[in-house]
């Protein structure tokens, strides 16, 4: 008898954190509060140990090295573009199919409780770097914007500022960048929103004030500076896609065994190092996201 | 009579005059073109220097696998280019000789010096796609055949630069003079692949290239122009080619 009590208790206090929820926005209270409520996801460091302190690339390479292209296509020149960038007045918005549209400025974004994650950044180019990224899971956000049934999937859209992006300035990519995830792969433990890394707030080469890091998908899916978040009910085409969909799949899962025509995806450059390396079926998550596939559909999604 | 004699006999001298000097500057040509061989030979020592000194020494570095294949990549391009542009820049030349009517004996208007520096160029071409290649399967797959059977079958990138690397190594081969004098008239013909070596590196270079540089534009249309300019030549001389069998028979009738 006590097992359906407990049931009934947490969904009370479930249905209290909404309550909860509701009241915060309306006295324009910070979110924080609701995602440090009980019911809700706690981050928690390194759920999947799988890269230890000691593999960490050093920070003068991940922070002088990566695509940006809202900046520049060059991967060495982000930095120095970047260095003057400004996001005094960023908001996140959440909405779409959602029964509670939420706008977050930075102050709120940074009083929700942190945790730290060590994921291995997977480039589609071939490349790859540990990092220890500093954030927050998704799903807390999205479970605080209450996702319609009818809600399938995340899109992620990024900033557009041409004056402060001279990269936007030319059309090498429909801007703003857009990105998405499938809700299920949105609400994944390991799905994270970060705004800091290497215990350090997130260099502005590296996607500040906020970006998505999604372990076991290519780079390109881990969208930087994030505006705003929009569920939808339909399969939704990302930049990439739409540039080039033979080459930039929707599902963008790191799998070896899906060859790109430019680069092997087969193996991979540890930055700092000069040789390459073999490449880990879903970057080495494999066990943690394939109940999210279909597992003979696995080698299909690209 | 006397004078005439003698005018006679200073105008049989002329040719012998003009030969001597002929003789003298294609002495200075051979000269000069040994010694412009051995800049060539050590100009194109100098990038494999530059990216092996970069392998060894260079810590600043991030990516280096990705710098040592590009460098050596638009080095064995650039090379191979130069290459490319000398028997068309000979024929500029010599169509520049023939309607401005320089005064220059025939042997230099061929400007045949040039051809001997187009064999030193294709060797460094090879010299850095040797070096491009060995980087790519060290660096990249190990050493691994298997690794390499797979790209080949599913990057056509891979295939692309492969065909080309294959191509350049059999004119590699064949272009001593010791295989120069076996291989007789079929020396020519195997030269004359050095067509798909074109084919196959733009098509490297596209289908390999992410987002395409200026530089990427330089060698390509510049492979185009002169591939164009190839097949120009080609048709005009087969069209030549037929009009002359045309008046033949023609003539026999």
């Amino acid at each position: 008898m006590e097992a359906p009590n407990n049931k009934k208790t947490s969904l009370r206090d479930y249905q209290n954190r909404r309550h909860f929820i509701k009241g915060a926005i309306a006295l324009g209270m910070l979110p924080s509060e609701i995602f440090a409520s009980p019911a809700s996801n706690v981050c928690t460091n390194n759920v999947h140990g799988i890269w230890t302190p000691e593999q960490v690339t050093p920070f003068k390479y991940t922070s002088n090295y990566n695509n940006y292209y809202e900046f520049t296509s060059n991967k060495k020149m982000v930095r120095h573009v970047a260095k003057d960038f400004e996001y005094n007045n960023w908001q996140l918005s959440i909405d779409g199919l959602v029964n509670n549209p939420l706008t977050l400025d930075q102050k709120a974004i940074s009083d929700i409780p942190q945790c730290e994650r060590i994921y291995k950044l997977r480039c589609v180019e071939g490349w790859s770097a540990v990092i220890p990224w500093q954030g927050f899971e998704l799903n807390q956000l999205i479970e605080a914007a209450r996702p319609q049934k009818s809600a399938k999937y995340v899109v992620f859209t990024s900033l557009y500022d041409p004056k402060q992006m001279p990269g936007q300035r030319s059309n090498i990519l429909p801007w703003p960048y857009t990105e998405a995830l499938r809700l299920d792969e949105a609400m994944h433990s390991l799905t994270i929103l970060a705004n800091g890394m290497y215990s350090k707030p997130l260099p502005n080469q590296n996607g500040a004030p906020l970006r998505l890091v999604v372990p076991w998908k290519y780079g390109y899916k881990s969208i930087k500076s994030i505006v705003r978040i929009t569920l939808v009910d339909k399969q939704p085409i990302s930049s990439w896609s739409q540039v080039a969909p033979s080459e930039y799949g929707f599902y963008a899962n790191v799998n070896p065994n899906i060859a790109h025509p430019r680069w092997s995806q087969r193996r991979e450059l540890p930055l700092g190092e000069t040789k390459k390396i073999r490449t880990k079926m879903f970057n080495g998550y494999f066990e943690q996201v394939k109940s999210l596939y279909e597992f003979d559909a696995i080698d299909t999604l690209f | 009579m006397g004078t005439s004699n003698k005018s006679n006999r200073c105008m049989n001298l002329m040719p012998l005059i003009h030969s001597f000097s002929e003789m003298h500057l294609l002495q200075k040509c051979n000269r000069l073109r040994k010694r412009n061989d051995l800049l060539l030979f050590t100009a194109m020592l100098l990038p494999a220097a530059y990216l092996i000194s970069i392998y060894l020494f260079d810590n600043s570095q991030i990516n280096i696998f990705e710098t040592l294949m590009t460098q050596s990549g638009n080095w064995a391009l650039i090379f191979y280019i130069l290459a490319y542009t000398i028997s068309p820049f000979q024929r500029l030349i010599i169509a520049i000789a023939k309607s401005q009517k320089w005064l220059l004996g025939k042997r230099l208007t061929d400007w045949n010096f040039l051809l001997t520096h187009r064999r030193t160029l294709g060797l460094a071409s090879f010299h850095l796609c040797a070096w491009h290649f060995l980087f790519y399967f060290y660096l990249e797959l190990d050493f691994l055949l298997d690794e390499l059977l797979y790209e080949l079958t599913h990057r056509i990138a891979i295939t692309a630069g492969m065909v080309a690397f294959i191509v350049i190594a059999i004119l590699f081969f064949t272009s001593f003079k010791w295989a120069k004098r076996r291989l007789g008239r079929n020396w020519q013909r195997i030269h004359n692949t050095t067509h798909i070596i074109v084919l196959a590196a733009i098509l490297h270079v596209v289908w390999m290239t992410k987002l395409l540089q200026w530089y990427h534009y330089i060698y390509i249309f510049s492979l185009l122009l002169l591939l164009i300019e190839r097949i120009y030549q080609f048709s005009r001389g087969r069209n030549h080619r037929f009009f002359e069998r045309q008046r033949r028979r023609r003539k026999y009738r």
